[in-house]
């Protein structure tokens, strides 16, 4: 279980898929691959924005654009489970958009890490077809939405290490679009322990052009 | 050997994946490879890569300026000797790029190709073909430079990539 703290109370997420949260939790040893085991208890998110909040019940969220209606949690939860689950008939190819595509950048510009949130919950739970989650976070890497940024990149870095093989290569790719350096120690350890030769080669690309730019 | 070139999304090339299923006829691939080789009328569009891949990174770029956004670029490329092996033929076709170049030299139709044949030659291309890409960043470098060169003409652009590119073209 994740446990997000906030102003409005401590939410807690159903965590069924182990990653490391924070560089600093994965620099304590935790091994998404089976390593030393780590504690059995919550882990409190840090803060990565002005206010990071998880509105309980049926709470409105705010919008940070005035002009877009709010919408409650469970709106906001219903909206892209749909918006994921019709993605699944659509085809998508590199650099192209999709309807998909351009509602999930509506929804995440209109609600930022919320909207974050929400995806991981989508994503970690193991509930969304393999190739709608690897294009949706392509598209975590696309979206030039600045509030949001950390908030995506947390999530990206922890799909890097998805038993599935689509996934891992969507967040690969979405940390290149990001060029993030700090992206780096999560994607060294991903291809350490990557089977696939085709994805590894794909992380080590990434890793060599990240280590360009430092 | 000339090589043919056809753009694809990686991770629908999974050999694992492709030939792995118990309930696979031998000889056969995984249906799912097919979304990458849209056909209409019986023909694919593929591009002609010089035997010493002297034009293979403005295909790419070429390819590229097609798209909505700018991202990776990866692509497969194989022996064009292989297509005779599957009853395919190579047509000449100007592409609909922004590197007219590009269009009128390098780009080809594979004809004839029917439902078994874009089978077999999936199946060839994923035994026999060498995949590789270009992550944006490296596509970005590389389309300001053919901008720069004029081999890209950039009001065939859509209005996200004129964008991108004119913001690179100020940068880079």
């Amino acid at each position: 279980m994740i446990s997000v703290e906030s102003e409005t109370g401590t939410a807690t997420i159903p965590r069924k898929w182990p990653y490391p949260s924070s560089p600093a939790e994965s620099m304590t040893g935790y091994d998404p691959h089976g390593g030393p085991e780590r504690p059995p208890s919550y882990i409190v998110l840090p803060s990565f924005e002005t206010h990071v909040s998880w509105p309980q019940g049926d709470t409105a969220i705010e919008s940070p654009d005035s002009t877009v209606p709010s919408t409650s949690p469970r709106e906001l939860s219903d909206h892209m489970a749909s918006l994921c689950r019709t993605a699944r008939y659509e085809h998508f190819e590199d650099g192209m958009e999709s309807d998909f595509s351009r509602e999930l950048t509506a929804t995440i510009c209109r609600y930022g890490h919320r909207a974050v949130e929400v995806l991981e919950t989508l994503l970690f739970t193991g509930s969304l077809d393999d190739g709608v989650s690897s294009e949706a976070l392509r598209w975590l890497g696309l979206i030039a939405h600045g509030p949001s940024c950390l908030a995506r990149r947390r999530v990206l870095e922890g799909a890097i290490f998805s038993t599935s093989a689509r996934m891992r290569h969507g967040a690969t790719l979405g940390l290149s679009f990001l060029n993030d350096p700090h992206a780096l120690q999560y994607l060294k350890r991903a291809a350490d322990a990557e089977a696939r030769e085709w994805l590894r080669r794909r992380m080590l690309q990434v890793i060599a052009h990240l280590e360009k730019g430092l | 050997m000339a090589l043919a070139l056809r753009a694809i999304r990686l991770e629908r090339w999974d050999e694992e994946e492709l030939l792995g299923a118990a309930w696979l006829p031998e000889q056969d691939i995984v249906a799912d490879v097919l979304s990458d080789l849209h056909t209409r009328g019986g023909r694919l569009s593929v591009w002609h890569i010089e035997p010493d891949r002297s034009n293979l990174e403005r295909v790419l770029v070429a390819f590229a300026t097609g798209r909505d956004v700018l991202a990776n670029v990866d692509y497969i490329l194989f022996d064009e000797s292989l297509l005779t092996t599957v009853g395919v033929q190579l047509e000449q076709e100007n592409g609909e790029s922004a590197d007219e170049t590009a269009n009128r030299e390098w780009h080809y139709n594979l004809t004839g190709v029917s439902g078994h044949r874009l089978a077999a030659l999936a199946r060839r291309m994923l035994e026999r073909g060498e995949k590789g890409g270009l992550l944006k960043q490296e596509l970005e470098l590389r389309l300001a430079r053919a901008c720069r060169a004029n081999e890209v003409d950039i009001a065939k652009l859509n209005r996200k990539m004129k964008q991108a590119v004119q913001g690179m073209l100020s940068s880079h």
